[in-house]
């Protein structure tokens, strides 16, 4: 056998099983394509029922980077001025004692203007687009104190980038909460790294193309492996990040051809649709039939029109994975 | 190209739009905004074909070939560069003038070496011949193939790609096996011809090749866009596990190593100010990573990583090669 476990899905998800199966001793292999739902995120994290070694898989995971260094409900910004729960703070998370929003021209991540009508407590200000000297410099001549700014940095730039700005401009700084942009990339980043560390071996840019009993497809390039598994975790996402598809009119599991739900509409914005969104597959205590397992948004209830978070998410898997470990 | 969900996940991939944007608009813009209205831009030749806007499109949309299938709208190209390596495949065959080389014409692996080989810029065929042997291959170069026709096909130069198919066919066909260099080979002959080739590294993943102990070096190693996403990530694990094998080997792990060199796709040749700036901004990170040598497998990449003369930068068989016992 190639591995114990082959799990299909690289976000918050499929990485939390990864980590923890792969920590039990497991050989896990984790195939992992395209943008997860978890890099399109805010990239924030708020705990909703509690589970201590979750919280510190998650402190680990963030370490190196300068990310969830500490614990702290606190309410942050949003690029459109409203407010945002989060539980993990990284060095500039807390925005909410922010007076002025910074835009850069031409960075569509944040718009100071609309953050300042909506909060009436923020001054805005519109910076030039430069390299990190040139935008201290900008930065220094607004008056405030702790400015909010968007997201600049990815995961290997931002401690020191951040640290470097605040140093230089003389500002604390802080950053808005923005989906799809970098502070969700660097979420799955250290996430991903998480569970390479752990072990697992990880398949990016790679595709589970199809499944027979007790092997799967592999499509890498051009070219096509086989790998053998003593168990498939199906922790693809829900529609948008492809663990889900939209097939006609049936919602359906794209590898195994798991129907979900039947969509009566085509249109984008109907009930119906909000409701295969919302559905996922069954997977009765984690099991979705024999020797495969689901978890994370393809699982029913679990997907974000239902409210469900990230950490919603990686406590499904967290707990998934256990049952995973105990079965095999 | 309906798909398109505004994502822009593609617009934060793109090195061209994180670095050009005076220039380059981005790949939703060329690829799903502009045909939509069946429109052309000169635009489209900014783009290294690096594939990264595809690999993180939750859409899986074919970008790539949207713009390449743009700039055959707009063939023949107009910027200087792209007509030169235009005129000299009407010429000579090849995209780089090719140059003498001593290789044996018959055997039983056939070694496609590739314009950027046969010019001797990087990946000189006596030394991948020498690796193959090393290898247990018989290799052979057969005197009459000609360029493969990628770089062409970047440029939109359909009928001229035919022409040098034809003219490479039969040779390929005949081979017991064929093995390329040049990840731009590779994933055309597979593709393209319907001729199964293997990249020298998957070729070399089963082989048993003894290394010297050379001298300590820390390696960057560089992933061609053309290989690891194009023939597949699969190749640059293999490439790994080989220079790990290496005594006095240490491959660094920087985080930047995905990102393209800015050369391919034929930007080399028509923004080659352009190709340089991306390349230095790679060799700078290279650099601060505290790397002594940028390894690249793809003789390509390595041809533009060495123009900024920060580090040296070598195609990685000529590397192999160079400390085999």
């Amino acid at each position: 056998m190639d591995c114990d476990v082959l799990v299909v899905g690289g976000g918050a998800a499929g990485c939390t099983m990864s980590y923890r199966l792969s920590k039990a001793g497991m050989n896990v292999a984790l195939v992992t394509s395209g943008t997860p739902a978890t890099a399109m995120s805010c990239g924030r994290i708020k705990v909703t029922e509690e589970n201590k070694e979750l919280r510190q898989f998650i402190r680990q995971a963030g370490e190196k980077y300068g990310l969830f260094t500490e614990e702290r409900e606190v309410q942050a910004y949003t690029n459109k001025g409203t407010l945002y729960s989060q539980s993990f703070l990284s060095d500039y998370d807390d925005s909410s004692q922010a007076r002025a929003a910074a835009g850069i021209e031409g960075n569509k991540d944040f718009n100071p203007d609309l953050a300042a009508r909506i909060t009436g407590r923020l001054t805005p200000y519109w910076i030039r687009q430069a390299d990190l000297d040139e935008t201290a410099e900008s930065l220094k001549e607004i008056p405030e104190e702790m400015i909010i700014i968007p997201p600049l940095f990815d995961i290997r730039h931002y401690r020191s980038s951040m640290k470097k700005l605040e140093e230089q401009s003389g500002r604390k700084l802080r950053e808005a909460v923005t989906p799809l942009s970098l502070p969700g990339k660097r979420l799955h980043e250290c996430l991903i790294q998480a569970a390479k560390a752990a072990g697992t071996r990880v398949l990016e840019g790679r595709k589970v193309t199809d499944i027979t009993a007790q092997s799967a497809l592999i499509q890498s390039g051009i070219r096509e492996q086989e790998m053998t598994y003593g168990a498939l975790v199906l922790a693809g996402g829900n529609l948008i990040s492809g663990g889900l598809v939209l097939d006609g009119n049936m919602v359906r599991e794209p590898l195994l051809g798991i129907n979900v739900t039947e969509v009566a509409s085509t249109r984008l914005r109907s009930a119906e649709l909000t409701e295969a969104l919302s559905s996922g597959i069954c997977a009765h205590g984690c099991r979705a039939a024999a020797g495969v397992y689901a978890c994370g948004s393809i699982v029913a209830g679990m997907s974000y029109p239902l409210n469900k978070g990230l950490w919603d998410v990686m406590l499904n898997a967290w707990n998934a994975a256990e049952k995973v470990r105990d079965a095999l | 190209m309906n798909g398109c969900i505004k994502c822009g996940e593609c617009l934060t991939a793109c090195h061209a739009y994180r670095h050009l944007r005076d220039q380059f608009s981005g790949p939703r813009r060329l690829a799903v905004e502009y045909p939509r209205f069946n429109d052309t831009s000169e635009e489209a030749f900014i783009c290294t074909t690096c594939g990264y806007c595809e690999e993180v499109c939750p859409s899986e949309l074919a970008i790539t070939q949207a713009i390449v299938q743009m700039r055959g709208k707009m063939f023949p190209p107009q910027n200087e560069g792209q007509k030169k390596v235009l005129e000299l495949a009407y010429r000579t065959d090849h995209s780089v003038e090719p140059k003498e080389y001593s290789a044996p014409e018959k055997g039983k692996t056939l070694l496609f070496p590739g314009c950027v080989g046969k010019g001797r810029l990087a990946g000189r065929p006596e030394e991948v011949i020498k690796l193959l042997t090393a290898a247990g291959a018989e290799p052979y170069i057969h005197p009459g193939l000609v360029c493969c026709g990628s770089p062409l096909s970047k440029m939109g130069a359909a009928e001229e790609v035919e022409r040098l198919k034809n003219i490479n066919y039969p040779l390929l066909s005949e081979a017991e096996k064929v093995v390329t260099v040049c990840p731009g080979c590779t994933t055309m002959i597979n593709k393209s011809y319907g001729i199964a080739a293997l990249h020298i590294l998957e070729y070399l993943q089963d082989a048993e090749l003894n290394f010297i102990d050379g001298d300590d070096v820390r390696v960057y190693l560089h992933h061609p866009c053309h290989l690891s996403r194009g023939v597949g990530p699969h190749v640059m694990d293999i490439a790994k596990e080989i220079l790990d094998s290496m005594p006095g080997v240490t491959v660094l792990d920087c985080g930047s190593e995905k990102d393209c060199c800015g050369g391919g796709g034929g930007v080399l040749a028509a923004y080659p100010r352009e190709a340089y700036a991306t390349a230095d901004l790679k060799v700078k990170e290279a650099q601060e990573a505290g790397a002594d040598l940028i390894v690249a497998p793809c003789p390509f990449c390595a041809v533009n990583l060495r123009r900024p003369k920060r580090l040296k930068a070598v195609e990685m068989s000529e590397f192999l090669c160079s400390r085999l016992k």
